[in-house]
Order: structure tokens, then sequence, then C-alpha cells
């Protein structure tokens, strides 16, 4: 066989090798991944519930009424008779400084588009480098700008997927 | 150390132009493997850096997977010195295309610059540690061999 054959041969084979490692390593994280977004998921149902984020809550009609024969008024509680109401409560806001303690590589929610989002899980998966987005944690204007200026809109929906929606940003 | 301050004060003085070639292709190889493990590993990630037209549908990702595999052969060619000028140029207008694309940002010169290095070791003569240079001397040895059967 001649050489600049074998070296082929050889090229193609390491080739080979690394693309079968590197794909199964992407599967078994993959799957870990898959486990944690459970648990992302969960924490994200919980944060909703505490922060009512558009809850629909059925609440108690408490009706009072007056017994005119009486005179005294007394509260009947009248739970299932009365037709229930929905009270949809907003979006709550998130301001500049509650942002700003959200500013490290650990914890990290940034402001885009008026909406503040938690991209923490998503720094060390960045291309660029964690480094090019920690820098910008806790920030809104500081964080679009350097988006805008690395990507444009080209990046932006894949933003939307990866990002934790946290609240909109209430920013003097 | 006298050596040393004599090779900084004179510029026209050449320590090891060979170890200077293998620098070059050792570094664009490991930018070349970097990258296309990490579209292997995570190609999702890098199809918003493709154009509109490619990434549309499901094709951004099997062009990310295809884009990263030949990344990583013409990485592996540089590391080791095989076709390293064909390699270089290759990668030099892929690179050229991907800061045309990108357009003048940091990540776009920063890729300028990938290109111009590429670009030197296409210029550049095959370093006496890469396989290029083996081969070449082989094909010289059996050349010169068969003369002087003749």
């Amino acid at each position: 066989m001649n050489s600049k054959t074998k070296y082929f041969i050889i090229i193609l084979a390491i080739t080979v090798l690394i693309i079968a490692g590197t794909m199964l390593i992407g599967i078994i994280s993959a799957n870990n991944v898959e486990s944690s977004t459970v648990f992302v998921d969960t924490t994200s149902e919980t944060s909703t519930e505490t922060t009512n984020e558009k809850e629909v809550i059925d609440i108690e009609v408490s009706t009072t009424t007056e017994d005119t024969s009486t005179g005294s008024t007394t509260d009947t509680n009248t739970q299932e008779e009365a037709p229930v109401e929905e009270v949809i409560i907003e979006d709550p806001t998130i301001t500049s400084s509650d942002l700003s303690t959200h500013g490290s590589q650990d914890d990290c929610w940034v402001g885009f588009d008026g909406k503040v989002y938690d991209i923490t899980s998503y720094l060390t998966r960045h291309p660029g480098g964690v480094s090019k987005i920690s820098k910008h944690c806790g920030t809104t204007q500081g964080f679009e700008n350097a988006f805008a200026r690395e990507h444009g809109t080209s990046q932006v929906s894949k933003f939307m997927q990866i990002a934790v929606y946290i609240g909109d940003a209430h920013i003097k | 150390m006298a050596n040393i301050i004599q090779y900084f004060k004179n510029p026209n003085k050449e320590w090891n132009s060979d170890l200077a070639i293998v620098f070059l292709r050792w570094g664009m190889a490991a930018v070349l493997l970097y990258f296309g493990i990490s579209q292997i590993f995570a190609p999702t990630n890098w199809t918003g850096y493709l154009p509109q037209l490619l990434s549309q549908g499901s094709l951004g990702v099997p062009i990310i997977l295809f884009n990263g595999a030949i990344e990583i052969f013409f990485g592996l060619m540089l590391a080791f010195g095989f076709y390293t000028r064909i390699a270089a140029l290759l990668m030099a207008l892929h690179l050229l295309g991907i800061t045309v694309s990108i357009g003048f940002t940091a990540t776009g010169v920063r890729d300028f610059g990938l290109t111009i290095a590429l670009l030197s070791l296409v210029l550049l003569k095959a370093d006496k540690y890469g396989v290029d240079y083996k081969l070449s001397k082989n094909k010289h040895q059996t050349k010169k061999h068969k003369v002087s059967n003749t």
C-alpha cells in the first residue's frame, strides 16, 4: 500500500473515532440534561406558583347577607353555590436592583426586550465561552448591546428556546 | 543566555523555522479540532450561525454535523502535516466564507485572523516534523536510487 494512502486511512480512522466518541459523549450528556430539564421545569412551576404569574385562583366568595327581619348582619359562606370568580394576576415585574442581585456566573439573569430571563444553565454551553455572557449577567442594556453586536437577530429564536422567563423588566 | 539575547537583538537571525511552522500548524489544528468536536457534540448550539436559508427546516443539524466532521478531518491533516497546503487552503476559504457571512463583529475579526494564519500556512514550506516532508524525502530518495541504478 502506498504511504500516502496509509496516512490518509490513518487520519480518516482517527476522524471517525473522534466523531463517534464525541457523539457518544453527546448522547450520554444529553440524557443527563434531560433529567436536569425535568428538575428545571419543576422549579419553574414552583416559581410560577410563588410569584403568581398569570395564575388563575379560585377564591372563596364570601357574601354578606343582611337579615332584614332581625336587622343583624351575618356572614354566610356560600362557596359551593356561589359562582367561582377568576382573578388573573399580572406578570411579576423585576426591578433593576432585583436584576443586579443575579449578576454572577452561578446565577445569571439578563434583561432582553423588556423581559427578564434566567440563562444560568446555558452559560457553560455557549460556543463563544462563558465569559462573553457572564460579564453581562444582571444587566439589560449591556446584555442586549452585546447580543446585538455579536449575533444581530440571528440568535433571537435560539435565545428564546434556552432562556427561562422570570418576569417583566421594570427598569427605571 | 547569550544566544537568546543575540537572537532578540538580531531580527535576521533564524532559530528554528521548522518549529515555527509546527506551532502554526498545531495551533490551527487545535482550533479546527475544537470547533469540529463542539459542533459534533452539540450541533443545535451552532445552527444559529448558519445563514437563514440553510438553517430553515431540518437541514440545520445535519449541515452542522457535516461541517464538524470536515473540520475535524482537515484539523487532523494539519496536525499530521499531511497535504498541509491543500488542507490549509480549503480551511482558509471556509473561514473566509464564515468571516464574510458574520460581518464586522468580534467573531468575524477573529475568524479573519485565523484565515490569514491559514493562508500563511499555504505559503510556507513543509516542516521537517510533518508527514509531507517525510513523504517528499522518501520520494526524492527513491528517484535518486532509480537514477543511480540506471
